[in-house]
């Protein structure tokens, strides 16, 4: 079942298209990495897949059009994750999973049962169920990174959006947060990941989209994306490429020395 | 501390808010700069004395009922701008809103609008209030940024103190000048039944636009865009909050002149017992502000003085220390 559809996306910040012309879908069990360059117009895109950026084009989410949906249906759909997440105030780790449920809750209800369940099921599967009662400014790097997934997987949403979720953490967290998402997938989700590491993206995800300039260069499995061509075209890298244990790792390892002119 | 320990103290904090709420009522009510023993005023009240009755009820009763309401309404719009604006040193100043009533409560006083009906100067100053909201929504409109608000906010207070010295400045006679002085220091003295009755309605649905955005503004603490995507939106939050602050801070400035630092201080007394949760400071601090603005009054009352202190001087002097430590120690635990 297709889950998230988009077609001819466009999106422009301050009059500068940003992306152009990108088209992707994802499936229930899929995950998905979006990838590229710094500017490339990744997060631009997933936040116009989350319905955050003004678009052009079509996104259709489980057959709807995105932009049908009201706030509450689209909050229900998807659950998204922001690059550089954070929390303003200092909550304790199970307040800041509830505020996944907001989107549930009729206003001035408590928490129903299926909230409790939700917030404790999240706590359970990213680990965290012992820190739920800690000041999330007290959380290591790694623990607010589950804290902040927990709070994500606590909408139950069937479409997960997630910008470099593994962003600053270090490898043992890296994978912990990749096999929570693959995870989640496997239940029957879709995942939406924006990526920089590239052996993560092709070990965990069934599915690539690289992207340069805003505009599509790539789709598909890792064996057609991540060519040696398509490394040289988009990040200007040679990268080692091997497999192990049957799955594929890329290392950029040389820069390429002249440095391509940037449009714009 | 479980989740269900935790709703317990908020239960009982709000509470003892409330209880104390009472007492400082019926303090405001028997105690004052009259001599009166408080056990004989409640014996005479009862008996049915007329002139303890003008003393109590036409006097100190809507000197307590406003006192109750500015500073509901100071306590509520801190704790709701605070989540908002996500910085722990906004106050309901910071939008311009106060010191635009005070600027139409000092042009009705200035061009003698005042003398002419004891509806003329809240009205100004509500009057004041209201453009200072509508210039602030047009500045902030393009982007609700918390920066750019903090900006337009600065700058329409800017314009209205400019203005206010203005005034200040061209003063026709001194009585005059001494007037819009005095009425800037912020008081709850001489205000009748009338004052309390203009404030009421604008307070009232203030309040309801602030108490109803808890659950979004706990969202906010993710950000814009996850609040968003969590079904938030801020284009009507931002809306609900500052409409909210104008109606319940224009119509307290216009009964009582600008009062300070009680909107800033109420959310941080009460966060290290309740935690950061904005939805569940707003209760609270507007009970904390309501009794902390009480407790001010009845002290203005009954210290002793040549003459009687001004409200806005006394929460101003408690405020600024703890104003201080409050920038020391967040920026000690900033990140």
């Amino acid at each position: 079942m297709i889950l998230l559809e988009a077609d001819q996306i466009r999106v422009a910040l301050a009059g500068r298209p940003v992306v152009n012309g990108v088209g992707l879908r994802v499936a229930a069990g899929q995950m998905l990495a979006l990838l590229g360059p710094n500017g490339a117009g990744k997060t631009t895109l997933l936040a116009a897949l989350a319905g955050l950026r003004p678009f052009q084009g079509e996104i259709r989410i489980q057959g709807r059009s995105l932009a049908r949906l009201n706030r509450r249906e689209r909050a229900r759909a998807l659950a998204y994750l922001p690059q550089g997440q954070t929390a303003h105030w200092p909550l304790t780790v199970r307040r800041l999973v509830e505020l996944g449920r907001l989107p549930h809750q009729a206003p001035w209800h408590p928490p129903a049962a299926a909230d409790r369940l939700a917030v404790a099921s999240a706590l359970e599967r990213t680990g965290i169920a012992a820190l739920a009662e800690r000041p999330f400014d007290t959380l290591s790097g790694g623990e607010r990174a589950r804290a902040l997934l927990a709070r994500v997987l606590a909408v139950e949403a069937p479409l997960v959006l997630a910008d470099e979720p593994v962003a600053s953490l270090d490898p043992y967290h890296q994978l912990r947060v990749m096999e929570l998402l693959r995870d989640h997938a496997d239940t029957g989700a879709a995942v939406i990941i924006v990526l920089h590491d590239l052996t993560l993206a092709a070990r965990f995800c069934d599915e690539l989209v690289l992207l340069r300039d805003g505009r599509l260069v790539a789709s598909g499995a890792t064996e057609s994306v991540l060519t040696t061509h398509h490394l040289a075209d988009t990040y200007r890298v040679t990268a080692l490429q091997g497999e192990y244990e049957s799955q594929r790792y890329v290392l950029p390892w040389q820069r390429h020395s002249r440095d391509r002119e940037h449009p714009g | 501390m479980t989740a269900s320990t935790d709703s317990q103290r908020y239960r009982r904090i709000s509470l003892g808010l409330a209880m104390l709420l009472v007492g400082l009522t019926v303090a405001g009510l028997l105690l004052g700069s009259l001599p009166l023993n408080p056990w004989q005023t409640l014996l005479h009240l009862i008996d049915g004395d007329p002139r303890l009755a003008i003393i109590v009820l036409e006097i100190r009763l809507p000197r307590v009922l406003l006192g109750l309401l500015v500073g509901t309404s100071l306590g509520l719009s801190g704790a709701a701008l605070q989540g908002l604006l996500r910085n722990p040193l906004a106050e309901p100043g910071i939008l311009g809103v106060s010191a635009s009533a005070g600027l139409g409560a000092v042009l009705a006083l200035y061009f003698g609008l005042a003398r002419v009906t004891v509806w003329a100067l809240p009205s100004c100053a509500l009057l004041g209030a209201l453009l200072a909201t509508v210039i602030l929504a047009l500045l902030a409109a393009r982007d609700s940024n918390p920066l750019s608000l903090i900006l337009a906010g600065v700058a329409v207070s800017s314009l209205a103190i400019a203005l206010t010295s203005l005034a200040l400045n061209l003063a026709p006679n001194p009585l005059a000048l001494s007037e819009m002085v005095l009425w800037l220091l912020g008081s709850l003295r001489d205000r009748g039944l009338s004052d309390v009755a203009l404030a009421i309605p604008f307070m009232a649905v203030g309040w309801a636009l602030l108490l109803s955005a808890g659950r979004e503004l706990d969202a906010l603490t993710l950000g814009e865009d996850a609040a968003r995507s969590l079904g938030v939106g801020i284009g009507w939050l931002h809306a609900r909050v500052i409409g909210g602050t104008a109606l319940t801070v224009g119509a307290a400035t216009a009964v009582t002149g600008t009062v300070g630092f009680v909107g800033l201080i109420a959310p941080h007394l009460l966060r290290p017992w309740l935690g950061y949760q904005p939805s569940r400071i707003l209760l609270p601090a507007a009970l904390t502000g309501a009794a902390l603005l009480a407790a001010a009054d009845l002290a203005v009352r009954l210290i002793p003085t040549r003459q009687e202190l001004m409200l806005g001087v006394v929460t101003a002097l408690l405020g600024v220390p703890f104003f201080i430590h409050l920038l020391l120690y967040t920026r000690r635990t900033a990140p």
